[in-house]
């Protein structure tokens, strides 16, 4: 379980970085947290030839309030998603989020960015910024340019990342002030990889009803149906047919442990957990 | 208020500290790595290997079975079931690899990496062939043959019976018959295996260093195949990071990479990585059993039949068809049936080789005992414990012959059984009844008793030294892989030679210390080794005294030793303590010459009587209607340890085996898919309880002695897991089915899943 031979750069400035992807193009690998990325070296599935690691470039980490978003450098640890007082006080749900994502030491490592960007289909964090509708900045040498979450996510382990482009900030709406959320997860254990999650945010008195689910399929999904007949009469009596729709409509992932099967029901186990936990 | 126990042990300062010295910190001038080439087939012939990219990649050696010069000899086998059809594996495959993971060449390189990078580059032509995955495949009539000594892929065979269960079972009012999966695990040790070798070819020397449970064996076989003298063979095992089982034999990886220190003249280190432990260290458990119970309107089992099918992998290994044994041996537990056939077929898969882990059959065989006696149960409307307490073997009963095919006759010889599950259900608070907490989930309890056969293998050696200042020293044949044996046996030591604990030291795992030895496992610790130590210490306490009578002149009988010193026995002092006398003995010292030195040696031999323990587990569950899942909310283990030596080491060993248990019941898996290729390669999909699945856990303690040791002790390495599944299932069984027989058929599958457990409650 040893990595095979690599190169390592450990650039201080974000340029330099970039002008590394660009010189090395597929050979290359960013390191953040390395929570996934060493193991699946250690077990030499993944062999790249040149790592650039990010821990040493200025300004990709933190949290700071901009106006109406809180903005989240890539390189902040998912712990500090649980500490942060800005967080804690206006991305709440991510905070919530944080909370199921691996244990304590893991999480003091592992980064926002580097968590978004590996793409796991059980990933609590992608979860929670695809509901929010968070924006992803995305810069290379060439070009920066900001998608959302759910435009990132294109499969299970596969985003909208070019191979010369890093992933820098992810930045979220603040949620207005009274917003209750709540977040349902499955897994075989605690700090397992999910089996199922769901997550969601209600907004202030007749505010709008933000909800998804994650690990069931490839990507998080957006409960739309749940969220447009949210507030209008009968959303009770419904809620099961709801959930029913949208998980009949979700992809199931299946694997050695858990079947396609298992993971549809206890995802519509999480959103139902969700809704009746906000309305409660 | 209760008295605690200390909370460090004698070692725990050393390991906290990060002073341990296990396999790994081992660094020698001039030391090489190896890594194995293993079989990624499960079933193959192997058309060719070609070493040549590897060795021009930098290996220093690449060995394949050609190369070894003991290729056509055989690990040493100290006992064998006679049914047993011999196939060991070969030291590295020949021309047919048959389990993935088989290792088919070792490399050495200067770094473990580069050693990687070579093994990646050996080349091998395999020829796959059709693998056998599950006994079912490898028992059909078309099945590929593993071995051509295995005719229908049968490894061995063989019927344990006593009276006439026939007879029995067709004459009994009441029948129940279910059928049981206990899935494939093992050891888990944190510390994987590994090794280093240390050839000195000027003297014809060697010295390993070894992660192993048996370290005398592991000399033995050296010795043996390598044509070295045992005096100048030192196998060392100073710190074990864990054993479980799986490293109570020796392996093939130890006399490979000693053979290539040899040739290459250099200490040769191997690390076992997670992936080839799960693959290459000996897998456990993988028993099906079907089970048909006869008894009659009042509980009282007449007759028990049983047909057992045992996973064996694809080789034999040196620890034979033992868990088959010892299941097939206490197939009846704690109870007294009459007539019972238990019929044993161990079915040869292209899987890993299966041999002990924690329980070593023992929790094999209690799983579906105690599930079938809560089905009797339901089935009579009797409470659960009533019908145990009517079979239970009681005081009166005592002596209870107990026969096993691998330790011959014994007898449960002292005991009171029905006291213990009294104790269990007042003290736990068990009840019948269904209840639901806050959450909505069904809570119920359930209870299973386990019998545990202790302090196998008959004998341990140690010898206890005492210095001129009075310290002592001890030596142990025994290892230490987390018993906290210095612990235990410095106490042993301390009290019977009447000095404090603080002046002895202890040292084990190391062949040079004592001529023979056993080491750590099957619950033999305290049985066998501790009470080695324990007539070491008498013998010298009573030849000191002895001496110490000399210098003063009065009757041994009159004088004793309290903290080092020589007293009177009316408690007056006297001028004399331990250190006095050991340097009296010394040269020019007043009793030089005439007496021998303090330093004993003892060897304690159970002649092959066993020392039963029995341990009642009562689980209280909450179970989740809508996804299946279930927690383990409260737990109490009843155990008698005889005389207890340590408490923190017994209550150590209880709560981890439970925690190991629980894991085992709900979580733990080796997953093979239809061709026999091994789907868990990390501790990500191998899954064992961590904190949050392991519930607090209650002891409390009965205490009868046991006649067959001087200490009163029972063992108690595996009272704690044996029961665990059956008293968990039990508590699922009543949360689902309070009152009536129900689909509990579903449950009883190990490891038992939240999604199965769905599947049971959405029939229900």
């Amino acid at each position: 379980m040893k990595p095979c031979a690599f190169e390592m750069h450990r650039p201080r400035e974000l340029a330099e970085a970039l002008g590394l992807l660009e010189r090395f193009g597929e050979e290359a690998r960013l390191i953040a947290g390395g929570q996934s990325l060493v193991p699946m070296m250690n077990l030499r599935i993944a062999e790249p030839a040149v790592l650039v690691d990010l821990n040493a470039v200025d300004g990709l980490a933190g949290v700071r309030r901009d106006g109406d978003v809180i903005r989240i450098g890539a390189m902040t640890r998912q712990q500090s998603l649980l500490d942060d007082e800005l967080i804690r006080r206006h991305v709440p749900l991510l905070a919530e989020a944080a909370q199921h994502v691996g244990h304590f030491a893991t999480r003091s490592r592992g980064t926002i960015g580097g968590s978004l960007a590996n793409a796991d289909p059980s990933s609590e964090l992608a979860l929670a910024t695809t509901i929010l509708g968070a924006q992803f900045t995305l810069r290379s040498v060439a070009r920066t340019r900001v998608v959302t979450a759910e435009e990132f996510f294109l499969d299970a382990l596969r985003t909208a990342l070019d191979p010369t482009e890093i992933l820098t900030e992810v930045s979220v709406a603040t949620a207005p002030d009274g917003a209750r959320v709540a977040f349902h997860e499955h897994a075989r254990r605690h700090g397992d990889f999910a089996i199922a999650s769901a997550a969601a945010m209600l907004g202030p008195k007749d505010g709008a009803l933000l909800i998804g689910v994650g690990a069931v399929g490839p990507v998080p999904v957006v409960c739309r149906r749940i969220q447009s007949a949210f507030g209008k009469r009968n959303f009770l009596e419904e809620l099961n047919d709801l959930i029913a729709a949208e998980i009949a409509g979700i992809e199931a992932l299946s694997d050695v442990h858990t079947s396609a099967d298992y993971r549809r029901k206890l995802g519509a186990v999480c959103l139902a957990d969700c809704v009746r936990e906000l309305l409660a | 208020m209760e008295k605690q126990p200390p909370l460090l042990r004698v070692e725990d300062r050393r390991f906290l500290t990060g002073q341990g010295r296990f396999v790994d910190d081992v660094h020698l001038d001039r030391m090489v790595h190896a890594a194995f080439v293993r079989s990624p087939h499960a079933h193959a012939e192997i058309a060719s290997i070609d070493a040549q990219g590897a060795e021009q990649a930098g290996a220093l050696a690449v060995l394949t079975a050609g190369d070894l010069p003991f290729i056509e000899g055989s690990l040493f086998i100290p006992r064998w079931h006679p049914s047993v059809r011999k196939v060991l594996p070969k030291f590295l495959a020949t021309d047919r690899v048959r389990h993935v993971g088989e290792p088919v060449a070792v490399v050495i390189a200067a770094d473990r990496y580069l050693a990687e990078d070579c093994a990646a580059l050996v080349n091998i032509d395999y020829r796959p062939m059709d693998a056998v995955a599950t006994c079912e495949a490898a028992l059909a009539p078309d099945a590929p043959r593993i071995h051509d000594a295995w005719p229908g892929n049968v490894a061995a065979s063989f019927v344990n019976s006593a009276g006439n269960a026939d007879a029995a079972m067709a004459a009994a009012p009441r029948r129940l018959s279910r059928t049981f999966h206990y899935g494939r695990q093992t050891g888990l040790p944190l510390e994987t295996r590994g090794c280093v070798a240390d050839y000195d070819s000027g003297r014809n020397a060697l010295t390993l260093w070894t992660s192993t449970q048996v370290h005398y064996a592991v000399r033995q076989n050296l010795s043996m195949l390598l044509g070295i003298p045992e005096y100048d063979v030192r196998v060392v095992s100073e710190d074990v990071g864990g054993g479980f089982g799986s490293k109570s034999r020796v392996y093939l990886e130890e006399i490979l990479i000693a053979h290539a220190s040899r040739m290459l003249r250099r200490p040769v280190k191997w690390i076992e990585d997670r992936v080839e432990s799960l693959q290459a260290t000996t897998h456990s458990r993988a028993f099906d059993t079907t089970i048909e119970i006869g008894y009659d309107d009042r509980g009282m089992i007449a007759a028990l039949k049983e047909r057992i099918v045992v996973d064996v992998g694809a080789y034999v290994f040196t620890s034979g068809i033992v868990t088959a044994e010892v299941a097939a041996s206490h197939a009846m537990g704690p109870y007294k049936i009459p007539n019972m056939t238990i019929d044993v077929v161990c079915v040869g898969t292209n899987k890993s080789p299966l041999a002990t882990y924690r329980g070593s059959g023992q929790p094999e065989a209690t799983f579906p005992l105690e599930c079938m006696l809560d089905l009797i149960a339901k089935d009579l409307g009797l409470p659960a414990a009533e019908v145990r307490h009517r079979n239970l073997v009681a005081p009166a009963d005592l002596p209870h012959p107990v026969n096993t095919s691998y330790a011959g006759p014994c007898s449960i010889e002292s005991g009171d059984f029905p006291a213990m599950l009294r104790q269990a259900t007042a003290a736990s608070g068990y009840h019948e009844r269904v209840e639901q907490d806050k959450a909505g989930r069904r809570i119920a309890w359930g209870l299973a008793l386990g019998m545990e056969s202790t302090g196998f293998l008959n004998y341990e050696s140690a010898r206890v030294q005492v210095d001129n200042r009075g310290n002592v020293l001890v030596h142990s044949g025994l290892t230490s892989h987390g018993q906290g044996q210095a612990t235990t046996l410095s106490r042993v030591c301390a009290k019977a030679l009447g000095i404090d604990e603080g002046r002895v030291s202890i040292r084990l795992g190391d062949t040079e210390l004592l001529p023979f030895g056993r080491g750590t496992f099957a619950s033999r610790g305290a049985v066998v080794g501790a009470n080695a130590v324990h007539g070491a210490a008498i013998r010298l306490r009573e030849r000191a005294l002895a001496c110490a009578g000399q210098l003063l002149q009065s009757d041994p009988a009159t004088l004793t030793i309290n903290d080092g010193r020589i007293e009177r026995s009316n408690g007056e002092a006297t001028s004399l303590s331990l250190a006095d006398i050991a340097r009296a003995l010394q040269p020019y010292g007043q009793l030089y010459g005439k007496a021998a030195p303090l330093d004993e040696s003892h060897i304690f031999d159970t002649q092959n009587k066993l020392t039963f323990a029995l341990s009642v587990h009562v689980a209280k569950v909450a179970l989740s209607w809508r996804t299946g899942e279930y927690q383990v909310v409260d737990y109490l283990v009843v155990h008698d340890t005889g005389v207890m030596l340590d408490e923190t080491i017994v209550e150590g060993q209880i709560v981890g085996a439970v925690a190991d248990g629980v894991g085992g019941t709900m979580l733990s898996e080796l997953i093979y898919d239809e061709q026999a290729q091994l789907l868990i390669g990390s501790l990500a999909d191998y899954l064992v309880a961590s904190a949050g699945e392991a519930p607090r856990v209650r002891l409390d303690h009965v205490r009868t002695l046991p006649t067959t040791n001087p200490l009163g002790v029972r063992g108690v390495g595996e009272g704690g897991i044996i029961a665990v599944a059956p008293a968990i299932i039990n508590a699922l069984g009543r949360a689902i089915f309070p009152d009536h027989l129900g689909a509990e058929q579903g449950l009883f599958h190990l490891p038992l899943k939240p999604e199965r457990v769905l599947t049971v409650l959405e029939q229900s």
